[in-house]
C-alpha cells in the first residue's frame, strides 16, 4: 500500500553542503522528520555537484519518513555563472550587466532540458535567452536558427 | 551559526528562480518556495541589507517583490521532535542504541545511551549501523581508537565497551563537539578524549584502529593523514560511501597503503574495512 503524504517541501540548497542550519532544520524539523537523516542522503547524492545549489522536492509521509527528487540547476543560477558575476567579484552591486553567448545558452538548455516543458534543444534555448533578458543579460551574437528570430527570443 | 531569514512574496512566481539566483550572489545559501513566496536564508555576519535593496530595485519595474519580513533566528536544535520519540536501534542481538527515555535492555551486552541534538549518529542510517555490526567482529580490547567524525560519539562509545584502552574522537561541528562531550559522560566513558577540529589535532599520533564515517570527498581528502596515524598492520573502517563510490574509495585507499579485508552493504551504502600494509 502506498504511503500517506503529508506535505512536500521544496528547498534550493548547496549540493554536498547540507546541514540541520536553516533552511533544512526548520523546514523539515517541523515535520518530524530526522534532519540528519535526510542531510546524509541528500550530501551523497549531490557530491559530486558540491557547492552549486540544487533544488530538491521533498515528499514527507505520515510516518515521518520521507523521499526526495533532485532537480537541475535553475536557469538563472546558470546564466549568472555564464555571465561570470560570481559573488565576491568587485562589484557585486551590478549597474552594468553582462552577456553570455547562443553557445552558452545551448549548454544551458541542455543541463536544463530534463526540467524544461520543452521537446528540442532550440525551444529551450529560447527559454533560456528570455529568462537573461529579464535579469538584464543580453545575448551576444547570433542564434545559431539566424537572426530573424532573435528579437522574438 | 545563527541566520538571518527573508522572507519576499514575488509575483510573478516565474520570478522566483531569478531572485534565488541574486540573492546566491550576495551569501545567501538555503530557500524554500511555497509558491510565491520565498523565505531566503543567510549567515547573520553575512547578511547586507543594501545589497538586497539594490536587487529588489532592479527587478521592481518586472516584478512585484514585497519584502514581508526580516528576522533573526535563534541557534536552535531543529531536530528535537525526531529526537523526542525515536525507536531504539538494534545490531544483531548485542547492540541496542537508545534514549534516555527508553528502558533499559539488560539482555544486549552493549546498551548505549545517545540524545543526539543535531548531530550524526543514532544507528538509524545504514551507515552507521554498519560501523557497529563491522565493530562487533573486531577484538579492541587493550587498543588505541581514532573516531574520525564522531557526530553524537556513538562508536567510541562502542569502542569503549569493547575495552578500547585509549579514544580520541575528534568533529569539526560544534553542535558535534558539545553533544559527543555529553553522550560520552552519558555512557560513563572514562577513556575518550573528544576534540573540535579536523586531523590536525592527532597528527604524529598513532592509532591501533580508526573509525571514519563521514562521506567520500572527506575521506578522500584525508586518506593520507588517516593512513599516517595508523599503525602497520592497523585497521581502518570506512562508512559513508555510496555503492557506486567503492572502487574509487578502494583505489584511494590501496594508494596510501590500506588493502580491503572486508566489506559490508546496506541499502545503497557500503563500508570498507581496511588493513595498513599487506
Amino acid at each position: 500500500m502506498a504511503k500517506e503524504i503529508s506535505g512536500f517541501i521544496k528547498l534550493q540548497i548547496k549540493a554536498g553542503q547540507a546541514n540541520p542550519s536553516p533552511p533544512v532544520g526548520p523546514a523539515l524539523g517541523a515535520k518530524g522528520v530526522n534532519i540528519m537523516d535526510f542531510c546524509k542522503q541528500f550530501n551523497g547524492r549531490t557530491q559530486e555537484k558540491q557547492g552549486q545549489v540544487v533544488p530538491v522536492v521533498i515528499t514527507v509521509y505520515k510516518d515521518k519518513s520521507f523521499d526526495f527528487i533532485l532537480k537541475t540547476p535553475p536557469a538563472p543560477v546558470l546564466i549568472l555563472e555564464k555571465a561570470k558575476l560570481k559573488s565576491g567579484s568587485a562589484e557585486p552591486n551590478r549597474t552594468k550587466v553582462g552577456s553570455i553567448s547562443w553557445d552558452d545558452a545551448k549548454e544551458i538548455a541542455e543541463i536544463k532540458m530534463p526540467d524544461l516543458n520543452a521537446f528540442k534543444v532550440e525551444s529551450a534555448m529560447k527559454m533560456i535567452a528570455g529568462t537573461a533578458r529579464s535579469m538584464g543579460i543580453t545575448m551576444s551574437g547570433t542564434p545559431p536558427w539566424g537572426s530573424a528570430e532573435t528579437a522574438e527570443a | 551559526m545563527e541566520y538571518t531569514r527573508v522572507i519576499l512574496d514575488i509575483k510573478p512566481e516565474a520570478f522566483v528562480p531569478v531572485i534565488v539566483a541574486e540573492l546566491g550572489e550576495i551569501g545567501f545559501d538555503g530557500f524554500e518556495e511555497k509558491e510565491s513566496i520565498l523565505e531566503a536564508y543567510i549567515e547573520k555576519g553575512t547578511f547586507d541589507k543594501p545589497l538586497l535593496d539594490e536587487i529588489l530595485m532592479r527587478y521592481k519595474e518586472l516584478a512585484q517583490i514585497d519584502l514581508k519580513s526580516i528576522e533573526g533566528l535563534e541557534n536552535k536544535n531543529w531536530n528535537e521532535i525526531w529526537e523526542s520519540n525515536f525507536e531504539p536501534i538494534f545490531v544483531e542481538d548485542k547492540v541496542v542504541v537508545r534514549a534516555p527515555f527508553h528502558d533499559k535492555f539488560s539482555e544486549y551486552q552493549h546498551n548505549i545511551l545517545i540524545e543526539p541534538k543535531m548531530s550524526f549518529g543514532t544507528g538509524h542510517h545504514e551507515t552507521t549501523w554498519m560501523m557497529m555490526k563491522e565493530m562487533l567482529e573486531i577484538d579492541f580490547k587493550g587498543k588505541t581508537v581514532l573516531d574520525f567524525g564522531c557526530g553524537t560519539g556513538i562508536l567510541a562509545v562502542l569502542a569503549f565497551q569493547k575495552e578500547a584502552s585509549k579514544i580520541e574522537a575528534i568533529d569539526h561541528e560544534d553542535w558535534a563537539f558539545q553533544n559527543a562531550l555529553e553522550n560520552i559522560e552519558r555512557n560513563g566513558v572514562v577513556n575518550a578524549n573528544v576534540m573540535q577540529g579536523s586531523m590536525e589535532l592527532v597528527k604524529g599520533m598513532k592509532f591501533d584502529h580508526i573509525l571514519a564515517n563521514v562521506n567520500r570527498n572527506v575521506l578522500i581528502k584525508y586518506m593520507k593523514d588517516l593512513s599516517d596515524c595508523l599503525e602497520d598492520s592497523g585497521e581502518i573502517l570506512f562508512s559513508g560511501i555510496l555503492e557506486d563510490d567503492k572502487e574509487t574509495l578502494a583505489k584511494a585507499a590501496e594508494s596510501e597503503g590500506l588493502y580491503r579485508i572486508n566489506e559490508l552493504s546496506k541499502g545503497k551504502w557500503i563500508l570498507l574495512h581496511c588493513r595498513k600494509n599487506k
